[in-house]
C-alpha cells in the first residue's frame, strides 16, 4: 500500500453570516493515496468546492473558517500551519486548477509572465531557467508553439487551450496533489476529453494524486480510481469507481446514477431526485438526505446514520445497512 | 502602441480644424461689431474703419479664415485690448505656473489617492477603510476656496511656513496645490478603492494565490494593474481641467495663471486673448484624451489588438 497524500479527516467549515455561524462542511473524511484519482461528487451545494478551498485554505476576502478537524498533507496538519507555511505549500505541493478557464487567468499579464512568477517563487530558479521551465511545461500539455504563446496574453487563446496553460501552470512545480474543481465544465466535449486525457497522462508522468472535483458521472467513470459522493456538507458513500457504478449502496448515490440518462432509453420524462438540497440554515434532525429519500425509514428523521464500513474499501451513512449491522451483531 | 498613437495623433488634424472654426467665428459672433469693440467707445468712425482694416475685418470671411489660420502656425495670436501686449507672451508667463500647480497637485493627489484606496479596498469596513473614506469624503466636501482659506491661515499665517500668495519659487505652489489636489485625491481614492473591491473577487486573484504569491504581489501585480482603468479615466478628466488653471484656487492664492487670466480677461471683454484660451483649452483637453487612451492601451492590451 502506498502512503497516503492527503487525509481529511472530521472537516468542519463554517461561514459567519450577520453574526452567526453557518455551518456548510460537516463532518468530511477522505483520503488520497499517491497517484491515485479521488473523485468528489455531489449537486450544486453539496460542499464539493468548499472542500477543494478548505484544503487549500483560499477563504481570503469571505467569513469562511475550519472550524474543526483535520487535513493531513504528507503527514503534516494543514490546519495547525500559519498562512505563510501554507503559502510555500500552495502553488509547489499543492496546486490547483479551476472551472473557469476564461477569467482564471490575469487579462492584464502576458502568459509567460503569469507561469514564471510560481515557478521563480518556488523552484527559485533564474529568470532564463525559469523561462526554458514555462516553455518546456506549456510543450508538456500539448501546446506546440509554446515559444510564442509566452508573449501572448490570455484573450488571445480560446478555452481550452487556456485550460491547458492552467494546468500547465499547476504542474509547473511538479506537485504531490492537483486539486481539479470542475476542470472541463466549461468546455467543447471534445475538448473535455483532451483535457481529462491529458491529466491522466501527467499523472502518470508524476505520480500526482489528483482530487477530481465533478458533478459529471461519466466524467468520474472515465477518469477517477475511487469515489466520494458528498451530499449536504457531508460524505454519504466512498468506494472503489467499479463497485460504486455496479452496486450504488446510499439512496442518494443510486438516485445521482439513475439520473444519468441513457441513450436507447425512450422516457418521456428523464430521471432525477425529488426536491432540493437543504439551505445549511434549515438542515433537517437526523439524516440530511430523508426528506428526499425514496427509502426514509422513522430512524432517519430522528438520528444522523453511523457511517458503516461495508468492505475494506467501502464505506457509506446510511441507515439501511446500519440496521443490518446491528442485527449481524446481535 | 506605436501604430495606434499614431493613428490617434492623424485623427486630431480634423477635431483641431473644428475647434479652429469655432474659435475663429468666436469673435464674429459677439454681439456688436467687432471693430468698434476694439476702437473702443468714444472713437469716431474713421477709427473705427481703420482698425477694421488693421484687424482684417474688412475681407471676406473666408480669406480672414485662412489668414487666422496662418497666424495661428507662426504663434502669432493677436494683442490683448487690455495690456496691448502680444497674446502669445501673456500666455508665455501664465501658462508655465498653472501647468507647473497642475502637475504637482496630480502627482501627489493621484499617489495618495491610489495609496488610500488600495488600503481601503483590503482593509474594507475596517478601521483603515474608514479612516480613508472619512479623508476622502472631507476631500470631495470642503469648498476649494474655504479649505484654501484655512490653509492660509494655518500655514501662512500661524506657522509662516509658506507665503500666503503670489508666485516666488517652490513654496508658492505648496498650498494651492494641497488645495487643487484635495478633491481629486478624494476622488481617485474612491475610485480606487471601488474598482480593487470588484477586482479582488476576480477568479484570477483565486488563482493567483492559489500558486502560492505573496499577498502583496496579488495586490500590486494583479489587481491594481486590473483596477488602473477606471481611475486613469478619472484622473486624466480632473488632469484636462486643471490645465484650463483653476479660477478660484489661484484666486485665493492671487496665483498668476491661466484661469485668473481668463476670468479678468471675460471681465474686460478682452476677446483677443478669450479667443486664444478657448483654443489652447481645446488643444489641451484633446491631447490629455489622447494620453489616456494610449495609457489604456498599455493597462489593457485586449483595447489595443481589438482596435
Amino acid at each position: 500500500m502506498t502512503e497516503h497524500v492527503l487525509r481529511v479527516s472530521d472537516l468542519e467549515t463554517s461561514f459567519m453570516r450577520d453574526k452567526t455561524e453557518i455551518k456548510i462542511l460537516r463532518g468530511v473524511n477522505f483520503s488520497i493515496r499517491k497517484g491515485e484519482i479521488l473523485g468528489l461528487v455531489g449537486e450544486s451545494g453539496s460542499g464539493k468546492s468548499l472542500t477543494s478551498l478548505s484544503i487549500m485554505q483560499l477563504f481570503h476576502g469571505t467569513t469562511g473558517k475550519i472550524v474543526k478537524g483535520s487535513i493531513y498533507f504528507n503527514g503534516e496538519d494543514l490546519t495547525k500551519m500559519s498562512e505563510s507555511e501554507i503559502r510555500k505549500i500552495r502553488g509547489k505541493q499543492m496546486a490547483m486548477i479551476f472551472q473557469e478557464p476564461m477569467t482564471s487567468l490575469n487579462p492584464v499579464l502576458k502568459i509567460g509572465k503569469q507561469l514564471m512568477e510560481a515557478i521563480e517563487m518556488h523552484l527559485k530558479l533564474p529568470k532564463s531557467e525559469s523561462k526554458h521551465h514555462a516553455i518546456q511545461m506549456l510543450k508538456s500539455v500539448g501546446i506546440g508553439r509554446a515559444e510564442e504563446i509566452i508573449h501572448e496574453y490570455p484573450h488571445q487563446l480560446s478555452g481550452g487551450m487556456r485550460q491547458r496553460v492552467m494546468i500547465a501552470m499547476a504542474m509547473a512545480c511538479h506537485p504531490n496533489l492537483l486539486i481539479a474543481d470542475e476542470p472541463t465544465t466549461a468546455l467543447d466535449v471534445t475538448i473535455q476529453a483532451q483535457i481529462l486525457e491529458l491529466m491522466k497522462k501527467l499523472k502518470e508522468e508524476n505520480e500526482t494524486a489528483i482530487l477530481l472535483i465533478t458533478h459529471d458521472l461519466g466524467v468520474v467513470a472515465e477518469m477517477c480510481d475511487k469515489v466520494v459522493v458528498m451530499y449536504a456538507g457531508q460524505v454519504v458513500e466512498e468506494a472503489d469507481v467499479f463497485e460504486l457504478f455496479a452496486s450504488p449502496k446510499h439512496p442518494y448515490t443510486k438516485g445521482l446514477i439513475a439520473s444519468v440518462p441513457k441513450i436507447g432509453d425512450k422516457k418521456e420524462v428523464l430521471d432525477s431526485i425529488n426536491g432540493h438540497v437543504p439551505s445549511p440554515q434549515n438542515m433537517p434532525k437526523g439524516c440530511k438526505f430523508a426528506p428526499r429519500c425514496n427509502q426514509v425509514m422513522s430512524i432517519c428523521q430522528e438520528e444522523s446514520p453511523p457511517t458503516v464500513e461495508i468492505s475494506a474499501t467501502r464505506q457509506c451513512s446510511c441507515w439501511l445497512y446500519a440496521k443490518k449491522d446491528v442485527e449481524v451483531n446481535a | 502602441m506605436w501604430k495606434y498613437t499614431a493613428r490617434r495623433i492623424v485623427e486630431m488634424i480634423p477635431i483641431l480644424i473644428v475647434i479652429s472654426i469655432l474659435t475663429f467665428l468666436f469673435i464674429h459672433l459677439i454681439p456688436g461689431d467687432p471693430a468698434r469693440l476694439v476702437a473702443g467707445k468714444d472713437a469716431t468712425i474713421e477709427d473705427v474703419e481703420n482698425v477694421r482694416h488693421e484687424l482684417g475685418l474688412d475681407k471676406p470671411i473666408l480669406k480672414q479664415y485662412v489668414d487666422y489660420m496662418k497666424n495661428l502656425m507662426t504663434g502669432e495670436l493677436g494683442t490683448s485690448l487690455t495690456t496691448g501686449l502680444p497674446v502669445i507672451d501673456m500666455f508665455k508667463t501664465r501658462f508655465m505656473p498653472s501647468l507647473h500647480l497642475t502637475f504637482l497637485s496630480m502627482l501627489w493627489a493621484t499617489l495618495i489617492g491610489l495609496m488610500i484606496g488600495v488600503f481601503s479596498a483590503i482593509n474594507k469596513n475596517k478601521w483603515p477603510d474608514y479612516f480613508g473614506m472619512v479623508t476622502a469624503v472631507s476631500g470631495i466636501s470642503i469648498p476649494g476656496f474655504w479649505l484654501g482659506l484655512l490653509l492660509i491661515q494655518l500655514f501662512s499665517v500661524q506657522l509662516g511656513l509658506f507665503p500666503t500668495g503670489g508666485l516666488d519659487g517652490f513654496s508658492s505652489y505648496i498650498l494651492p496645490s494641497l488645495t487643487l489636489g484635495a478633491g481629486i485625491m478624494s476622488m481617485i481614492a474612491r475610485f480606487t478603492r471601488s474598482s480593487m473591491l470588484e477586482t479582488l473577487q476576480a477568479d484570477f486573484i483565486r488563482t493567483g494565490r492559489a500558486k502560492g504569491l505573496k499577498e502583496h504581489s496579488v495586490i500590486v501585480t494583479h489587481a491594481l494593474r486590473n483596477s488602473l482603468i477606471s481611475v486613469v479615466t478619472v484622473a486624466g478628466l480632473q488632469f484636462g481641467f486643471l490645465l484650463g488653471g483653476s479660477v478660484v484656487v489661484e484666486t485665493v492664492f492671487s496665483f498668476p495663471g491661466m484661469g485668473r487670466l481668463l476670468i479678468d480677461s471675460i471681465a474686460f471683454r478682452d476677446y483677443p486673448v478669450i479667443q486664444s484660451a478657448l483654443l489652447l483649452f481645446a488643444f489641451e483637453f484633446i491631447l490629455v484624451n489622447l494620453i489616456v487612451d494610449v495609457l489604456y492601451t498599455v493597462l489593457n492590451p485586449k483595447i489595443q489588438l481589438d482596435s
